[in-house]
């Protein structure tokens, strides 16, 4: 892989990390929806950081699977017990 | 041979996987087993927040979002850097990979910087492990993360140690990868702690 896509997936993460913490540190009148937002963002971080920085791309399909299941699963089993608490 | 040479295993034989490739495998089975502890971590941590709602809400909103966010740029530039010295060694670029890594190795000790500077405050706050629920999480998760930072910043500081006899030898860069990718994995996790501890529920 050349090194412009890891850096161009360096600035979209810089900017995504600023905007999402400026989301919560404002906990806006959205603020349950802001919560939905900071966490689906930290999901595409991760998968990005997978897919640039760590070229997952290039493995098994199986490992692939498992990497993106431990994200789904992780960011579902947050949300879920977030919108169970504040109900 | 000819069921090695078609099979679509991807870790066998196959000439078009190079020995760096076949070397930084095992990595990935570590990596998936750390995560899966860290998420059954995360999991608890909402469990014991939806009983002690009040209490996770006020503790949060003591925490400064702007520290952790400091935090995620320094791991996210560091494992740019990461990134940037691999692909340099493998276009046979010594020179470049060593430079990378180091000045990697000198953006990630901002991260101790910032979690001394972080930590010292919260305990001269009187803010410890055992001030509620949500302290013991934040030390127990913050400080898991910080040995696995620690054992990064030891790993990379071999690399760099080692590049110096090995340059850009494929066994070194198999070794090289494995470190990386343990690095970014550094690096996601918080990206998933950060907004946990210091964003939900922050008021």
């Amino acid at each position: 892989m050349n090194s412009k896509a890891p850096v161009i997936v360096w600035l979209i993460l810089v900017a995504a990390s600023l905007s999402t913490t400026w989301i919560g540190d404002h906990n806006l009148s959205f603020a349950q929806w802001g919560t939905v937002i900071v966490m689906l963002v930290a999901a595409i971080k991760t998968r990005l950081i997978l897919t640039y920085y760590m070229e997952i791309n290039t493995t098994p399909l199986a490992l692939r699977l498992v990497y993106d299941a431990w994200i789904v699963l992780t960011t579902a089993a947050i949300l879920y017990f977030w919108f169970a608490a504040s109900n | 041979m000819s069921n090695a040479m078609n099979s679509p295993a991807p870790w066998n034989e196959n000439e078009e996987q190079p020995i760096s490739s076949q070397i930084s495998a095992g990595i990935h089975f570590f990596i998936l087993a750390d995560i899966f502890v860290f998420s059954g971590i995360f999991l608890d941590f909402m469990l014991t927040r939806s009983d002690q709602l009040e209490t996770f809400n006020q503790s949060a909103a003591l925490l400064n979002p702007w520290t952790g966010i400091i935090n995620t740029l320094i791991l996210i530039t560091s494992g740019l850097f990461v990134v940037l010295a691999y692909n340099a060694g493998k276009a046979g670029k010594v020179d470049a990979m060593q430079r990378w890594i180091m000045l990697a190795i000198l953006i990630g000790a901002g991260f101790a910087v910032s979690k001394s500077f972080e930590y010292s405050d919260k305990l001269a706050n009187g803010l410890t492990i055992h001030s509620n629920d949500f302290f013991m999480f934040y030390y127990t998760l913050t400080g898991a993360h910080f040995l696995h930072f620690i054992g990064g910043m030891i790993a990379l500081a071999v690399v760099l140690v080692r590049s110096r006899k090995e340059g850009s030898d494929e066994k070194f860069l198999g070794t090289f990868k494995s470190i990386g990718l343990y690095w970014h994995m550094v690096d996601f996790l918080w990206i998933s702690i950060f907004p946990l501890l210091y964003l939900l529920g922050a008021s």
